[in-house]
């Protein structure tokens, strides 16, 4: 699951197709369900954008 | 170069390159199965050898087995029993310890033990005999009982069990006697820190992006070439006096072999450990990583190495030369220095073979390829024996053994041939002296750039200082100053590993020769606040409520009641939601479950359309998280029903409703009436209801509109008059559809036509 600080974060990664693809649903505007099995995948593509997730376990 | 990933010891291979430390309890297991597929002779010959009883019936080879094993166990009995080995079955034993493995091939024991000069058939022989050494269970049992094959076997692995390697002493060999040098000069040493560094270096790089494997244990090529070109990594060696082949490839081997990286449980994944590892070890770092460059069997000094995953790793000579080499110069007073001449004379008297470079390649063979090479001028050139001798203790000694802190080289004053001593280190390393003293502290030894750059001077660097720098500064140079670089993602990495920004600035101000500039402080706080735009939860707890007015009254008596007064650990998301970080945050005493989710299976049909067919009733005991989500796209919540409801435990139903606006706005998303179809049938199990066709119908920019007009109804007093009446030729003409029974369409402009026929009729007809 990735929580972003603003509903305006979640756009941003929404917009990112690589991203995007790794997605099941948007729960709310800042949070996105990831799908099973894609959260490695979904976090070297959060850094390859840029982002710095806090990876919280 | 190559960078090749092995692995541990792996369920395929168990042990193969393991470590006593990590596999103690496989290795021990491996022993006892490996002994019990001896005949219960044997065993019993075993036991009376050792001076022990069995008390297992005569034939039961696995209990005999257990019971020479659990001897071994006990402390007392296990130090009794190397108590009686003599010496160079000591120095067999201490060779399974030195290089923390349980598992030595034959041909390679034989071939240390024959270079320190003792009897190896014998030793091997004699440990066998007495159940000290286990034949490994992947040998044909025949081969067993033959101890004088097993050494000459390059396809036998000899098991020791751990408890016994790793307490034993060793006696160095000092016979005959090494030549040791007069006097010495230009000695020169290195601290040690290097492979530390480096291998800080390697855990940072897989800490920021874990390394793929290929199904042979390779790396991927994109990961193979990312460490490659990363010079802190694949550069040469700088503290060693000769170069080693593939650097980077010898710091993977040994990171995975002390540890400080890891497979993840797929197997696939190269990553690093827990930042636990550099407290948990920083004291013992340089020893673990001294006995794991003495054990290492995947990476060696003359090829590139092989994925140990590959059916069978032996290698070549020289690997198990280094425990070896640095057991000869253990055997000297510590002040003692000898040539790399002396010391190659001295192992070819001994063990004339000490230099082969195969154990493919007999002696004999060599030796005549030698010769015949030698006639024929336009072949390559092969070095000649002395070269090769030469070249192997160099890549040996000056090489790895430098690099690792456990040999100083120097040149004899007389002759400026090259000598060789252990260090503190080294002896330490080899159990023959007292562990290193501290090197003398230097506090103040970092000074932090406004570029964000950091000059360390290694004076200062110690292992525990290495461990906590790796966490937030990136190592960008080793050398005689090291470099390491603050950026965005090493503070992200840092507060991943659990550091705060006080305590990296505490750091950097504690061990800076000057405060840090204000921008390093400005930086690391902006890229901390930077890391919470997007939090990644790897696990999380969601808690649903039935109203967004319940969710925040719990936010709020949940805080209150957790004593943070923070907000957290409580997490409002969306409309009823809460988010808790820590599953054991969660006051499993004020909810209910009412409903237990699989996200991996299909969604559940959780949906009844009302009759009205824009009323969507939810059931909230098999709705999922995603249904609400999925809803909002298309219809609004009504108003709920909470404070009639019968059951306050069991949750409310929950009413949407299609509107023309909302669905309008699903559209406008992406939403089509074939996804809407789908998504009924996902979530209702019917189709859409047509008054949601309805309203979801294409439209078309120039529709025709829908025509209206007005029209009568005649009611006739009896169904059979009706039926006379639509029968009559005079009055079929201007009736339209039977409505009922008793009641007939008119359309308006046929109303005075009918009057006139019905008046024929003798009807009369009144107009309401």
């Amino acid at each position: 699951m990735i929580r972003a600080s603003e509903p305006i974060v979640a756009e941003e990664l929404l917009a990112r197709k690589h991203l995007a693809r790794l997605i099941l649903a948007r729960l709310s505007d800042t949070v996105l369900l990831v799908k099973p099995d894609e959260a490695d995948a979904a976090v070297a593509e959060l850094r390859k954008m840029g982002q710095t997730p806090r990876i919280a376990r | 170069m190559a960078l090749i990933s092995g692995s541990g010891p792996s369920p395929a291979h168990p042990a193969r390159d393991g470590t006593l430390a990590t596999s103690g309890g496989d290795a021990r297991h491996t022993f006892r199965r490996s002994l019990s597929r001896l005949p219960a002779g044997a065993l019993r010959l075993m036991a009376e050898r050792r001076g022990m009883e069995l008390e297992a019936e005569a034939e039961d080879a696995a209990a005999m087995a257990a019971e020479l094993v659990d001897q071994l166990d006990d402390p007392a009995a296990a130090s009794a029993i190397r108590e009686r080995l003599d010496d160079d079955e000591r120095l067999a034993v201490g060779l399974f310890g030195l290089t923390e493995n349980p598992r030595w091939p034959a041909c390679g024991l034989e071939h240390a033990l024959s270079a320190l000069g003792a009897p190896a058939a014998k030793v091997v022989d004699g440990l066998l005999d007495r159940g000290l050494l286990a034949v490994a269970t992947d040998v044909p049992p025949t081969e067993l009982l033959t101890p004088q094959r097993v050494v000459a076997s390059a396809d036998v692995d000899l098991l020791i069990h751990p408890a016994l390697a790793s307490g034993s002493r060793i006696r160095p060999p000092t016979t005959p006697a090494l030549p040791v040098c007069e006097a010495v000069v230009q000695i020169r040493e290195f601290d040690g820190l290097e492979p530390i560094l480096r291998l800080a270096a390697l855990w940072q790089r897989l800490g920021a992006e874990p390394a793929r494997l290929t199904q042979t244990g390779a790396l991927y090529k994109r990961d193979r070439e990312r460490l490659e070109e990363d010079a802190v990594i694949s550069g040469p060696f700088r503290d060693a006096l000769v170069d080693s082949p593939d650097a980077g490839g010898l710091l993977m081997e040994l990171a995975k072999r002390i540890g400080l990286i890891r497979l993840d449980q797929s197997r696939e994944i190269l990553m690093a450990s827990s930042a636990d590892f550099w407290t948990e070890n920083d004291v013992h770092l340089p020893q673990m990583i001294a006995s794991a460059w003495l054990g290492l069997r995947s990476w060696r000094e003359w090829s590139e190495p092989e994925p140990i995953e590959a059916a069978r790793v032996i290698g070549e000579p020289i690997i198990y030369l280094r425990p070896a080499l640095l057991l000869w110069l253990a055997g000297l007073e510590p002040e003692d220095w000898v040539t790399l001449d002396d010391l190659a004379e001295h192992l070819t008297s001994i063990f004339p073979d000490w230099d082969r470079p195969s154990f493919e390649v007999e002696p004999a063979e060599r030796d005549s390829s030698r010769r015949s090479s030698r006639g024929g001028a336009k072949r390559e050139r092969r070095p000649s024996r002395e070269d090769q001798a030469r070249q192997a203790l160099e890549r040996v000694l000056l090489g790895g053994a430098c690099a690792m802190g456990l040999v100083r080289a120097a040149d004899e004053e007389s002759t400026g041939r090259g000598a060789v001593q252990l260090t503190a280190l080294g002896r330490y390393v080899m159990r023959v002296g007292p562990p290193p003293g501290a090197p003398p502290s230097f506090e103040k030894f970092l000074f932090a750039q406004p570029n964000l750059d950091v000059i360390a001077y290694r004076q200062g660097l110690t292992p525990p200082l290495i461990g906590r720098l790796s966490q937030f500064a990136w190592w960008t140079k080793i050398d005689a100053a090291i470099e390491l670089r603050l950026t965005r993602e090493s503070i992200a990495g840092g507060l991943e590993w659990g550091m705060t920004v006080a305590r990296m600035m505490e750091i950097l101000t504690h061990h800076g020769q000057r405060p840090p500039p204000s921008a390093v402080k400005d930086a690391v706080e902006r890229w901390a606040k930077h890391r919470e735009r997007v939090v990644f939860y790897e696990a999380a707890t969601l808690i649903e409520f039935d109203s967004r007015r319940e969710r925040d009254r719990a936010v709020e008596q949940w805080t209150k009641a957790d004593g943070t007064g923070e907000g957290r650990p409580f997490i409002p998301v969306g409309e009823r939601l809460i988010l808790v970080e820590d599953a054991r945050d969660v006051p499993t005493g004020r909810i209910s479950t009412t409903a237990a989710r699989d996200y991996r299976l299909p969604p559940e049909r959780c949906v009844a359309v009302e009759p009205d067919g824009v009323t969507l009733i939810l059931d909230p005991t098999r709705s999922d998280l995603l249904i609400d989500a999925e809803l909002a796209r298309f219809a609004d919540e009504a108003p709920g029903d909470a404070p009639g409801r019968v059951d306050p435990l069991r949750p409310a139903e929950r009413r949407f409703v299609v509107t023309p606006a909302s669905l309008r706005r699903g559209l406008e998303l992406g939403l089509t009436p074939a996804l809407l179809a789908n998504w009924f049938e996902r979530r209702a199990g019917v189709e859409p209801p047509p008054a949601l066709k309805l309203m979801a119908r294409p439209t078309q920019p120039k529709e025709r509109p829908w025509r209206a007009s007005r029209r009568l109804v005649l009611d006739v007093p009896s169904a059979e008059l009706l039926d006379g009446v639509l029968q009559h030729p005079l009055t079929r003409p201007w009736l339209g559809d039977r409505l009922g029974p008793v009641s007939v369409e008119v359309s308006e402009e046929n109303v005075d036509q009918l009057r006139a026929a019905l008046s024929e009729l003798g009807v009369a007809v009144e107009i309401s």
